[in-house]
Formats: C-alpha cells, sequence, structure tokens
C-alpha cells in the first residue's frame, strides 16, 4: 500500500541480520517523581531499550512499574532526569509528527465526526491536509472504519473508536507508534479481536511499534519481543524474543507450545518480582 | 411461505415497543400540559376568592381580570402606539440584547485569557472575586451618572451583569478540559491557540451555554433597574409611571410580559445550545 509504507529502498542487505539500525536508543533513562509528601519516587532507573526500524516491541509490568512513564518520555509528553532517548538518531526533545500516540482511552473528541478526528494530526501544527488525505482514506479502509467517516464517536462502539484512534495516530505516516494499554477498557472478546486487527494493521503499515500492556497473552500474540519490566523503580528484568511466525492467529497462537512456554516464564518473571 | 401464520419476530417486538414508547410519550406531554393549565386555573380562581373574599383593594392587589384588562389595553393597539407594550419592549429587550452580546463577548474573551495565562488569573481573580460579591446593581446609580439618562446606561448595566456568570463560566469550563484531550493535542504539535479553538473552547461550552443562559437574564435584569433610576422609555418607564398612579394592575401586566420575554430569551439559548452542542445528552462531555 503506497503512501504509509515505510520506505525502505536503499536499505543494505545486511538489514536482514542482526545488526539493524535501531530507530529508537535510549539509554541510562532515570525518571524521578515528585510527591506531595515530599518524598520523591524514582519511576524508572537505568533503562537501556533498542527498537529496531519495523520491529513491534510489547512492554510488560505490573502496575506502577513505569512502563507508561517511559511511553510519555518516548512520547515526548516529559523529560527524563537522567539519560539519552534518541529517534532516528536524533534526540528526542518534544512532541514530533514522527511519532504517533495511543492512550489508553480512544480521545475521541465527541464535537468532530470520526474523519474530522483522524484528520486532526494533519489539520494541526501548520500541515495540511491534501497530501495525506488518499493514505488516510486507505487506512480507514483497513481498520474497517468505511461508511462511518462522518459519523460521530458517540455512535462508535468502544473497539472502533480504538480503531479510529489508531487510525489518527497513523495520520502523520509516523516512523514511531506508541499504544499505552489501547484495549485495556475493552471487554476480553473484543480486546482479543482488536489484537488480531492491530496485527493485521500494521503487517499493512510495518511501523515501529512500541505497545505498553499488562496482559501477558497480548504481548506475546503482538510482540516480536516482548520487555518485562520490575515494579517500582522500573527497570527491564528480561527482553525476550518471540519467534512465532505471522500473521499470527488467535486461535493457533494461544495454543502454540512457544506461546505457552514464554506466557509461562513472563508471568514467573512477574510473580517473582513480586516479592522482594 | 407467506400463507404460514408467524410468531411475532424480535424485529416485530422492538417496532412495537418503539411505538409504544413514542405514545407513551405523546400521552405524558399531553398530561404535563393538562396539569400545567389546570394548575394555572386553581392559581387564578384561588386568587379571585383571595381578593373578593378579604376584600383587598385593587391599588394592593387587583383581580386577575383587571390585570388582564391592563394587558389588553398594552397589546391590542397599534405596534407604534404610545399607549401600547410593543415600544418600551422593543427599547428594553433591544437594549437588554446588545449589552448582553457586549457583556457575553467581554466575558468569553477574558474568562478564556484567565484560564490560559496564570498570570492573567492572578492578577484579575481578586477584582473578580470583589465585584463578584458586590450586589452589582449598586452600581446602577454610577452607570447612570457616567452613560446618561439614555439607551448607553442600560447597555453597560446589560454588559455589566452578563458579563460576570460568562467569564466565571468560561473560566471553570477551560480548566475543566479533560487533561488527555490537552495531552492529545501536545503529542500533535499544536499550537496554543489550535489547542484552545479545538479542544477546550468546545469542551468547556456545556459551561458556556450555561453562562450564556445566565446572562440574558441577568442583561434584562440589568435593564430595568437602569430604566428605573432614569429613562425615557422602556418596560421600566412604564413600571414606574404605573407606580406612580398605583396602578397595581398594569405593573402587573408589565411584569407579566417582561417574565415572558425572559423565559423566551432562555428558551432560545437553550435551543441554540441543544443545536450546537449535540454530544453532552450521549453520555459524553
Amino acid at each position: 500500500m503506497p503512501g504509509f509504507v515505510q520506505s525502505n529502498g536503499q536499505q543494505p542487505a545486511t538489514e536482514q541480520d542482526a545488526r539493524r539500525t535501531a530507530l529508537i536508543a535510549a539509554t541510562g533513562i532515570v525518571k524521578i517523581y515528585p510527591t506531595v509528601s515530599g518524598e520523591p519516587v524514582l519511576a524508572l532507573d537505568q533503562v537501556n531499550l533498542a527498537v529496531a526500524d519495523g520491529e513491534f516491541v510489547c512492554l510488560v509490568g505490573p502496575s506502577g512499574c513505569g512502563k507508561s512513564t517511559l511511553l510519555r518520555l518516548l512520547a515526548g509528553l516529559d523529560r527524563a532526569d537522567a539519560g539519552h532517548f534518541s529517534l532516528a538518531g536524533r534526540p528526542i526533545d518534544g512532541p514530533s509528527s514522527e511519532v504517533g500516540v495511543v492512550f489508553q482511552q480512544a480521545t475521541l473528541l465527541p464535537w468532530f465526526t470520526i474523519w474530522q478526528n483522524v484528520t486532526l494530526p494533519v489539520r494541526v501544527g501548520g500541515r495540511t491536509l491534501v497530501s495525506r488525505e488518499a493514505p488516510i482514506r486507505e487506512l480507514i479502509r483497513i481498520a474497517g472504519l468505511q461508511g462511518f467517516e462522518n459519523k460521530f464517536p458517540y455512535e462508535l462502539s468502544g473497539g472502533m473508536q480504538q480503531r479510529a484512534a489508531i487510525v489518527r495516530a497513523l495520520a502523520c505516516d509516523p516512523k514511531l507508534l506508541l499504544l499505552d494499554e489501547p484495549f485495556g477498557s475493552l471487554d476480553a472478546l473484543t480486546r482479543e479481536k482488536m489484537n488480531a486487527e492491530l496485527q493485521r494493521i500494521w503487517l499493512a503499515s510495518r511501523k515501529t511499534v512500541v505497545l505498553i500492556t499488562h496482559s501477558i497473552d497480548e504481548a506475546v500474540f503482538l510482540g516480536d519481543r516482548v520487555v518485562v519490566m520490575s515494579p517500582r523503580p522500573g527497570r527491564i528484568i528480561r527482553d525476550l524474543a518471540v519467534k512465532l511466525p505471522r500473521p499470527r492467529l488467535p486461535a493457533e497462537t494461544f495454543g502454540h507450545p512457544e506461546h505457552i512456554e514464554l506466557a509461562r516464564e513472563i508471568r514467573g518473571l512477574l510473580e517473582g518480582g513480586d516479592a522482594p | 411461505m407467506t400463507d404460514i401464520p408467524h410468531e411475532p419476530t424480535a424485529f416485530d417486538l422492538i417496532a412495537a415497543s418503539a411505538v409504544h414508547a413514542h405514545a407513551r410519550r405523546r400521552r405524558e406531554r399531553i398530561r404535563n400540559i393538562g396539569i400545567g393549565i389546570a394548575g394555572l386555573l386553581a392559581l387564578l380562581v384561588l386568587w379571585k376568592l383571595v381578593v373578593v373574599g378579604l376584600e383587598v383593594p385593587p391599588y394592593i392587589l387587583p383581580a386577575p381580570e383587571g390585570v388582564f384588562i391592563a394587558l389588553w389595553s398594552g397589546i391590542a393597539v397599534a405596534p407604534a402606539s404610545p399607549l401600547g407594550f410593543y415600544l418600551p419592549l422593543w427599547s428594553t429587550l433591544s437594549n437588554a440584547l446588545l449589552g448582553f452580546l457586549i457583556g457575553a463577548s467581554l466575558g468569553l474573551f477574558f474568562g478564556s485569557l484567565m484560564a490560559e495565562f496564570r498570570p492573567v488569573e492572578t492578577a484579575l481573580m481578586p477584582y473578580a472575586f470583589a465585584l463578584q460579591s458586590l450586589p452589582k446593581v449598586a452600581i446602577a446609580p454610577l452607570i447612570v451618572i457616567w452613560c446618561g439618562f439614555g439607551d448607553g446606561s442600560k447597555v453597560a448595566m446589560a454588559a455589566l451583569l452578563a458579563f460576570f456568570p460568562m467569564l466565571v463560566n468560561t473560566f471553570a469550563g477551560m480548566r475543566a478540559t479533560d487533561l488527555e484531550r490537552i495531552e492529545l493535542m501536545q503529542v500533535l504539535s499544536a499550537s496554543r491557540f489550535e489547542t484552545y479553538r479545538l479542544v477546550k473552547l468546545p469542551s468547556a461550552a456545556p459551561y458556556i451555554f450555561a453562562g450564556l443562559d445566565m446572562g440574558i437574564v441577568y442583561a434584562l435584569l440589568g435593564t430595568i433597574v437602569a430604566e428605573f433610576l432614569g429613562a425615557q422609555e422602556g418596560m421600566g418607564v412604564v413600571i414606574t409611571k404605573a407606580q406612580a398612579v398605583t396602578d397595581v394592575a398594569g405593573v402587573f401586566a408589565v411584569l407579566l410580559v417582561l417574565g415572558l420575554s425572559g423565559i423566551a430569551l432562555h428558551l432560545i439559548v437553550r435551543g441554540t445550545q441543544r443545536s450546537v452542542i449535540h454530544w453532552t445528552d450521549r453520555g459524553q462531555l
């Protein structure tokens, strides 16, 4: 699908091996939050993370492990207290159109139609819609939202709203897509369906994705890699590669020995992390 | 196949229940109107009984038909007649509306500035509080001194009274904007004005309309008060003239007209709100 597929034309053949260029390189990230009581909280402690171009990385960890903090830093919504972030070789010093973000809630603006919502990123910040109109129509088709362009968000189901939010995040053709527990508020069945949908959208667009979740199954189902974080202070305790073939189908993948084995390992890590 | 008699399907039942719901709402509406009319009639009868039974003199409380006659003599005349309600009502309403537009716009402007810029809030909030606590009609004599006995003082009073609900509501509404929506705009590198125009202002719309609703009624109040203090025309003048000759029925008639005007203005604001803010009654703010 032309228009929003990342151009990979001039990449060297060695791209196939492990020495893929890192799109995100985070080194020694420290984030401290001040609290009302005055005792500062160490949210992230010496976090190192590298994500290759086109890779789908899932971050799992218990509540309060700082995974959302890490995502906010990547989105440029917050500044790290120490360490260095770079996106495609350039330091991250604020929000950029190279990064698309999907929040836990769809956060569609109820006074705009679906079309107005998904085109919002290309209508603000001095950008113009013209060159992006066709690719966004294509994204709407991929996300199964055709015919709903002129509906208002409250006329759509929760799952459709979240798909619209994903289309919006991709509207600017970002290099990186960040998702913060995007399906956390959906019921289990819809969630499973949305996971398959997200994989489909991702396979069609081949963005680099960082997804935060506390669902182990979701992480293993979607990720090329699953990065496991410890409770506060957040540290990366394991980085697991998922070798399951794509496209993954829920019915096959959830029963696959590798899926079961990985899920068991991650569960062990998360439960072990609870004990001091 | 069409011959087979069939049990009603779910679709039939849904359609039937929709028809039922519609008919029930209709019946309820007719019943409510009936209750309203019955209540009004009961009030008029009670009023008449009190006036007759207690022998209340008409310069204290006129009988209902006296008020009706006064009302009729103000309505059943040529629009340009100096005896009718039309000229003074036009004067009062046009001054109130002009004042409302000025006051509400200024309220929206300064409320937005205060919500958007902390230093402006810090600088203006004490005065806003002080003036808000002050009974603003007490400023009317000063306004009349500054703006004279003409339309100026009426417009100014209306603007003054419409200003504060708009200021406070715009400020509160913008500050209540969902943080996630603001962060969304940050992620999109939207400018401050884009965030204001596309997110904060629509978020504050329900508050702003509540401010408009209050403001329009206050503007009418302000105009009447200014007219009491000195004016050549307007419903306030009609009231003072009637009061001078203890024509209490005449005062009642003017109050009735003003009350109905207030209700009409309120309904106009509510109607506009319904057509502008289509999303709030769907469980989303």
